[in-house]
């Protein structure tokens, strides 16, 4: 009589027991092919407050990187244009489209646009861009063609193998205390 | 059996893997907020720069500070500022830990008498106050030291409303004002000069370490110690140092030859050199040698100094070409002290010092410190309807006996950063700005005029001492008026107003640049005053015999002999983990004090070293570990000033024991009185970084006889195993030999000029983001600290130390590289010996091999407690648990200068890297550069001084640091 009954308990168990380690096994793996970027290998850029394009500015307009990015050259970063520098135009050209009209009440209401950071390094690397650019290295080669880009999209993933391959190519130095310290 | 089950357990690691996998990038802020309108020269991400003056102590160093992103990150000595000429004492450089100190005052305390205590509003307060000082309240104000616009503001508040104000330090300095006044009629403290003399003694004065203004002194100091190869005669020479006093002292560590004698007898030996010299001097003292004789007379010989020594320091110091006598010791207000103040002022003006070395024209601002006679005389008078404002000062906690004088006063308003003793005490509390923040000036001599402006936004609602007096002045219905006419609306416009005054003067600049330039350069300092002389009064005489005669000896009774340190000064930096963490110079003992017992006094009293005493004198009584030691008299009690806070803050609370409950009224029987002692209950031992300052036949500490060291021609001495590819030997090296193409960078550290202060050490917590760990961790070995100022004791020499700056060696052939596992510890190429934090896992094992013992290893993770992380330092990365550092040579500074250069296209200038060590040194022991350049200072040491040596030479591992000898005067 109680033998039955310790099978049908033993099934039930059995019967969770695979599924629940099957949803692991699956669900580890989509966290993997997450985590490595096998999913969204590239995405389509994070959305920004105000849809400012790149394209528009740099493949259309023809402006300079340098002209909004004045840290480039002479700093550690490349530095987020103030929005005193989007006035400097906006001031008088499209004064009127909606998000042009955003940015302008933002200025005057001397409240920063928070944007979405795209490209990161971890807090133990230090990257200098001045000494790069100054070297030649152009922004393209780390960034992609951000010039086509409208949301910008992190174009390279900003491991160590990335950076060390670029030093190899150019013959530049391999010390470790170059970046971390 | 488990509590979870084998599903639970699944399901949570399922769980958290896809927590994992979708929560990316967790560990930076992904926000990017651009400035709306930038600020002019501020570039985020830049370094920029901004000058002002340092108000941790009376001394007022100009300072320079770093500034990143609207936050300041670190306090540099002002190379413009002609008191520390860039240099910056550890109290200076924890300015920035004071700024940002968690335990700082955020809001607004009221007590009402009698009710519970609630917080208030600046509305309430300035309400409040102002009702009662337009109903006729009168207002004293109690404020520590200041000069200039704030000055002129607080006397003219204190005026309207018919009370006075204080200058309140306790360090005041009476005995020395009263000496000056009863000898010369000038109640002042002189400048004193002493980078030329030939000779000093010091009687008790602690010159470089809390006395007057420490950073100039030891700048003087290491120009007339340090060894002067290039002196003008062509042999090098260097002065001549005599410290009298019942201590060994870190000044005292630093004498060519201390003279240990009670404390009641420093006078007493200064008495006899002073008569001594009578006669071979160039002013005639002849008048004060009668009461001379009497006063030696009454008393007994003077202990323990011969009279032929006495005849030879008397000798020395008149024949010099240039001489100083100093007296001490700080925050003593006894006769004794005026007695011994008053011999080395007679010492220096017969001996023609008044004038040369001992500049009375241009007197200290610390002469207008209010004496004990003062400070009573304004309280007595203090009344129910009275306010008393305090500012920035502690009287309750160092002259805790004017409690009750205090508290005469109807109300206490307390003005300051922290809620400290007297803070408790006071009505109303009011937070004001950190004088990293507020506007102001400070001029440490007439002339030297220090400018302050602020030097980041407000951290908290506070408000600036200056516009807080106005505000009220001019609610209490008295608006206050410049002396040079106009009321402006707000302190900043006071200042300027004020310092447009002085431009004709100083620059013929139109007014907008001369202010711009000012703010840049720190202040605008004139030609120093001429010397003037002094006339002797009449009654100079009577300046001998007020003091006490010596105490009788007893067993259980002790003469105090209370010291300031170079950390703690007056006790007032005390809840900053960087003073409390570094260890004091001569007995590395850190987190607390001790009182020093001579051994035979111990055996006395049965009191062994690690033991608890009890002091008692008729004001109070403190209990203290005991550290059995000959570096106090027989009859000395030291105990240092600083500890033991009730409040100020969660670090300094309950360290240590207070000194100040000692000495009470002002003392006679030596500088502070005498105290009964007797071992009390317990036995606890101070925390020690260094257990052991003997050198074990090491040769760590090297000395060199003046007299060998004068002969020898540059290039003679050791001939050193360098850390360049020349110094390796086929036979004796293991690893090839390392080549270098651009730079090796290297150190020379000349040990002659290392006072010992600890400055480099408390410099490199703040540039290196170095964790301070408290007090029970470094007991157990875990201290933190990159470089270690070592003292070791000369061998044969009873008291003689040396101190041995210690930071990474950045060996050529490290022991520590080889050992790691995963390359963690690397050769860099340009010599580093790097430590690359992401690497490392923790296994200890370069720490174990390296035999300098420089590498620091984290066992703990260390939270920086808001606001104290906006001191971190964002160009060095903040290590966690389970990963090894250490001394950098401050890479960070090396590439900033390297990309620079590489930017402008031309090559690293020597000397433009400056590790923090070397920046902050006030003695200038650090030289650092590159010796792959023949042509820099360093290579210029390294391969030629004669006195150059490395430490553990012989375990060949070529360190690229480089000591200098210390120099012995033959006798």
């Amino acid at each position: 009589m109680t033998a039955p009954a310790q099978k049908t308990e033993g099934k039930g168990f059995v019967g969770w027991g695979v599924l629940g380690s099957l949803t692991v096994v699956v669900l580890l793996v989509i966290a993997s092919l997450v985590i490595f970027n096998v999913v969204y290998p590239v995405d389509i850029g994070t959305r920004q407050p105000i849809p400012f394009s790149h394209r528009v500015h740099v493949h259309t307009k023809h402006l300079s990187c340098v002209m909004c990015h004045t840290g480039v050259t002479d700093s550690q970063r490349a530095g987020i244009p103030p929005l005193q520098t989007c006035l400097l135009c906006h001031e008088h050209i499209i004064t009127t489209f909606p998000y042009i009209q955003k940015l302008r009440d933002h200025f005057q209401q001397r409240r920063p646009v928070v944007w979405q950071r795209v490209n990161w390094l971890p807090e133990f690397v230090y990257f200098y861009h001045s000494v790069h650019v100054s070297r030649g290295i152009d922004c393209s080669v780390c960034h992609g063609n951000v010039a086509l880009m409208d949301r910008v999209i992190k174009a390279r993933k900003f491991e160590m193998g990335f950076c060390i391959q670029c030093h190899r190519d150019n013959n530049a130095t391999h010390d470790c205390f170059t970046c971390h310290r | 059996m488990s509590p979870i089950s084998r599903r639970t357990f699944l399901w949570l690691t399922g769980g958290t893997g896809v927590a994992i996998a979708t929560a990316a990038e967790r560990k930076v802020v992904n926000r990017l907020i651009p400035q709306v309108i930038p600020p002019e020269q501020i570039q985020p991400g830049e370094w920029s720069f901004f000058a002002t003056t340092c108000r941790e102590c009376p001394a007022g160093c100009g300072l320079q500070l770093w500034h990143r992103d609207g936050r300041v990150t670190k306090a540099e000595g002002n190379p413009q500022h002609p008191i520390n000429r860039g240099t910056l004492c550890p109290r200076g450089q924890s300015a920035v830990q004071g700024l940002y100190d968690p335990d700082r005052l955020q809001t607004l305390t009221y007590r009402p008498k009698g009710g519970p205590e609630q917080k208030g509003t600046w509305e309430q307060a300035l309400g409040f106050l102002g009702k009662q000082l337009a109903g006729g309240g009168r207002a004293a104000v109690l404020s520590g030291l200041q000069t200039g616009a704030l000055a002129e503001v607080m006397r003219g508040f204190a005026q309207a409303f018919g009370g006075r104000l204080l200058w309140y330090e306790r360090f005041n300095y009476e005995p020395l004002k009263r000496a000056h006044r009863e000898l010369f009629g000038l109640p002042v403290i002189p400048s004193y000069d002493l980078s030329g003399c030939d000779f000093i003694i010091s009687f008790g004065a602690d010159f470089l370490e809390s006395w007057i203004s420490p950073v100039e002194y030891a700048g003087q100091f290491a120009q007339m110690h340090a060894l002067r190869s290039q002196a003008p005669l062509g042999r090098p020479r260097m002065g001549r140092f005599v410290y009298v006093g019942p201590r060994l002292s870190m000044t005292a560590a630093n004498a060519d030859e201390f003279i240990q004698v009670p404390p009641d007898a420093v006078r007493l030996v200064a008495a006899a050199i002073l008569k001594a010299s009578i006669g071979h001097g160039k002013q005639d003292l002849s008048s004060v040698a009668p009461a001379l004789n009497a006063y030696l007379g009454r008393g007994a010989a003077v202990p323990g100094v011969p009279p032929e020594k006495i005849a030879e320091l008397a000798q020395a110091f008149t024949s010099a070409s240039a001489s100083v006598a100093l007296a001490g010791p700080v925050g003593s207000m006894s006769l004794d002290a005026a007695e011994a103040a008053g011999a080395a002022a007679l010492l220096n003006y017969g001996a023609g010092r008044i004038g040369q070395t001992v500049n009375f024209a241009r007197p200290h601002a610390l002469s207008n410190a209010a004496t004990d006679e003062e400070l009573r005389a304004v309280l007595t008078t203090l009344g129910p309807n009275d306010i008393l404002f305090v500012h920035e000062c502690n009287p309750l906690y160092s002259r805790p006996e004017l409690a009750p004088l205090m508290k005469r006063a109807g109300t206490i308003v307390y003005l300051g950063t922290m809620m400290d003793e007297t803070a408790q005490a006071a009505q109303w509390v009011l937070p004001t700005d950190y004088p990293l923040e507020s506007w102001g000036e400070y001029a440490p001599y007439p002339g030297v005029n220090g400018i302050m402006q602020p030097t980041m936004g407000r951290l908290y609602d506070t408000m600036g001492a200056g516009d807080l007096f106005l505000e009220l002045a001019r609610r209490g219905g008295r608006t206050l008026t410049r002396s040079g006419g106009g009321s402006p609306a707000d302190f900043q416009g006071w200042l300027q107003a004020n310092w447009q005054a002085m431009r004709p003067a100083a620059a013929p600049q139109a007014p907008e640049a001369f202010w711009t330039s000012a703010l840049r350069s720190g202040g605008i300092w004139g030609t120093e005053g001429a010397g003037k002389g002094v006339t002797l009064a009449a009654k100079a005489a009577e300046i001998f015999g007020a003091g006490a005669p010596p105490h009788p000896a007893d067993a259980a009774t002790a003469q105090l002999w209370l010291w300031g340190s170079v950390l703690h000064f007056d006790g007032r930096l005390a809840n900053r983990g960087w003073i409390q963490e570094a260890p004091d110079p001569l007995t590395s003992i850190m987190w607390g004090n001790w009182v020093d017992l001579h051994p035979g006094k111990a055996k006395a009293l049965g009191i062994a070293d690690g033991d608890v005493a009890e002091l008692e004198t008729p004001s109070g009584k403190v209990q203290l570990p005991v550290r059995v030691t000959e570096e106090v008299s027989e009859e000395t009690a030291a105990v240092a000033f600083g500890f033991g806070h009730q409040a100020l803050g969660r670090i300094a609370k309950g360290v240590g024991a207070s000194s100040y409950l000692l000495p009470g009224a002002p003392a006679t029987g030596g500088a502070f009185g005498t105290c009964r002692i007797r071992k009390a209950a317990g036995c606890e031992s101070p925390a020690y970084t260094m257990l052991d300052r003997e050198q074990h036949h090491r040769d760590i500490v090297q000395w060199a006889p003046l007299s060998e060291v004068s002969r020898m021609a540059p290039g003679e001495g050791d001939q050193l195993i360098l850390p360049l590819p020349e110094g390796y030997r086929k036979e004796k090296d293991l690893y090839p030999k390392r080549e270098y193409k651009a730079h090796r960078w290297a150190m020379v550290i000349d040990l002659q000029r290392c006072i010992g202060c600890g400055a480099c050490s408390v410099a490199c917590y703040a540039e290196n983001n170095i964790a301070v760990i408290g007090g029970p961790r470094i007991s157990h070995g875990r201290e933190m600290s990159w470089i270690r100022v070592a003292p070791y004791r000369k061998p044969g020499s009873k008291m003689g130390y040396g101190f041995l700056p210690l930071p990474c060696q950045h060996c050529d052939a490290a022991p520590c590289e080889p050992v790691c596992p995963v390359f963690a510890a690397m050769h860099n190429e340009e010599g580093l010996n790097a430590q690359i934090y992401n690497r490392c896992i923790g296994t200890r094992y370069c720490s174990n091999n390296c035999p300098y013992k420089v590498r620091r290893f984290n066992w703990v993770n260390i939270r920086w407690e808001r606001p104290l992380d906006l001191q971190l330092n964002p160009e060095v990365t903040v290590r966690s648990r389970g990963v090894m550092e250490k001394c950098t040579f401050c890479v960070q500074r090396i590439r900033q200068v390297e990309f620079q250069a590489a930017v402008e296209r031309r090559k690293i200038r020597d000397g433009e890297i400056q590790p923090a060590c070397a920046q902050t040194c006030p003695t200038r022991v650090f030289t650092f550069g590159d010796l792959l350049d023949p042509d820099s200072q360093v290579s210029k040491l390294t391969r030629t001084d004669p006195r150059r040596y490395h430490v553990l030479e012989d375990l060949n591992t070529k360190p690229a640091v480089t000591y200098l000898r210390k120099v012995d005067i033959d006798k």
